[in-house]
């Protein structure tokens, strides 16, 4: 006759502060708790990111519902063992603002209306900066990076170019380009210290 | 261009390929570890500049989202994580394409492929609601499991959940039932055995996995051998082939 074994040791009760991923298994499960708690935990991120990639607010504000809602479809499908929940909720906001942005404007007049200042965007994260820790270590950690790369990146990032038009407005080269934005992004996570 | 696609990572990080380059590196993806591994990653790293401009949204997006997703169905979860490793004869498996649905059997996966007919459908439903049911219980908390060696080494695996009131039973390398009998389960408690269903067969006569739902007050399951369709009186015809305590 065996003996009972605790299939899930050390999980007991339901832990006291979910964290995104806890919360996104029980919205996988149909908690809809557990979402609106989701929803207060990453929705500024989700907003804020959109609101700097398309700038129309309320262009922002249909993206940030269209993501959650995409999270609530598809949760099931989410494998932990690819990143963190956050991770892919931001990934899928980025995705949904950058296709928004491109349809939305033609490629040459996106390139025209680029604020041609002469130097990297440092700017780019003072503004709406909510999470004032994020958004020191942000800029702390693209200091770390040549100005070339920082504009790759913050270009590629928070306008939603592609390598292809960022070549252009940088004047560089394509494989030039994509190694600056493979670097940059290399060094960013060096300095962050991001643990996947 | 293949020498090259290493060197895309960072930009398809960034969200910064056209529609075509993009479709093209996910296939690379697949076949890429090292790439998949350097893109989640990197991804994480760009996920953290779109954390630095956070700005909360209107209280209206809430709203509506909230009424929305009362009346928004979910897609099936496609995977049940199922520890310690010694479960995975057992479990529901995922598989990688998202219209076959898995049914537990002893010994295997039995496969249920998502067909357009209707009978078809309604039979996938039935067995993803069983799947689903059977996962919750594997997947909760409190999750205990009991095992039973069996004479002639038939093994049974039970998983209960109290907070679930349910339990799972799985077999392996149990023989099929005789010709005109199957094996019914039962649930015991103070009162007695109460009956839990029959254990079905599946497609090689072995039981397959049996949700047994309620397990109320119970101390005991039992597995007794009966007649065809199971017991005609209520109660066990004969002693159980297997018992296993629930306390």
């Amino acid at each position: 006759m065996g003996e009972a074994v605790p299939l899930h040791p050390g999980r007991g009760d339901v832990p006291d502060a979910p964290d995104p991923d806890s919360l996104l298994q029980a919205v996988a499960r149909g908690d809809e708790q557990a979402f609106g708690e989701l929803y207060d935990q990453l929705s500024a991120g989700v907003h804020g990111l959109a609101r700097r990639v398309v700038r129309d607010p309320v262009r922002a504000e249909e993206i940030a519902q269209e993501v959650f809602l995409q999270v609530w479809q598809t949760a099931g499908r989410f494998d932990a063992g690819r990143g963190s929940a956050r991770t892919w909720v931001l990934t899928l906001t980025h995705r949904r603002a950058v296709d928004a942005v491109r349809r939305d404007q033609s490629a040459s007049d996106r390139e025209d209306r680029y604020d041609w200042t002469g130097g990297p965007d440092y700017d780019v994260v003072d503004e709406e900066v909510s999470s004032r820790l994020e958004g020191e270590q942000v800029r702390r950690c693209l200091q770390t990076l040549t100005d070339l790369q920082k504009e790759a990146v913050t270009l590629a990032y928070y306008g939603g170019y592609t390598y292809a038009e960022v070549a252009r407005m940088l004047e560089a080269t394509l494989p030039t380009t994509k190694t600056r934005m493979r670097d940059g992004l290399i060094r960013l996570r060096d300095c962050m210290g991001v643990a996947v | 261009m293949n020498d090259d696609v290493h060197t895309l990572v960072g930009a398809y990080a960034l969200d910064a390929l056209d529609t075509d380059e993009q479709a093209r590196f996910e296939d690379h993806l697949h076949t890429c570890a090292p790439c998949r591994e350097e893109v989640e990653e990197l991804q994480a790293t760009a996920a953290r500049l779109g954390v630095a401009v956070a700005a909360p949204a209107p209280p209206v997006v809430r709203e509506r989202l909230m009424e929305a997703i009362a009346r928004t169905p979910q897609e099936r979860p496609r995977t049940v994580v199922v520890e310690p490793a010694r479960w995975r004869r057992w479990a529901p498996r995922a598989l990688a394409a998202a219209a076959a649905v898995a049914v537990v059997t002893s010994g295997g996966a039995y496969l249920v492929e998502h067909e357009r007919s209707q009978e078809a459908q309604q039979q996938v439903q039935v067995a993803q609601q069983q799947t689903e049911a059977m996962s919750a219980v594997l997947a909760a908390p409190d999750a205990e499991v009991r095992s039973v060696t069996l004479d002639g080494g038939a093994r049974l695996r039970v998983v209960s959940s109290t907070s679930l009131d349910r339990a799972v039973v799985a077999s392996a390398e149990m023989p099929a039932a005789g010709p005109d009998q199957d094996y019914e389960l039962w649930t015991i408690d103070a009162d007695g055995p109460e009956s839990a269903g029959i254990m079905e067969p599946g497609e090689d006569g072995a039981p397959k996995a049996q949700l047994v739902d309620g397990l109320g007050s119970a101390t005991a399951l039992a597995i007794t051998v009966e007649p065809e369709g199971g017991s005609p009186n209520g109660q066990p015809t004969s002693d159980p082939i297997a018992t296993v305590d629930l306390a």
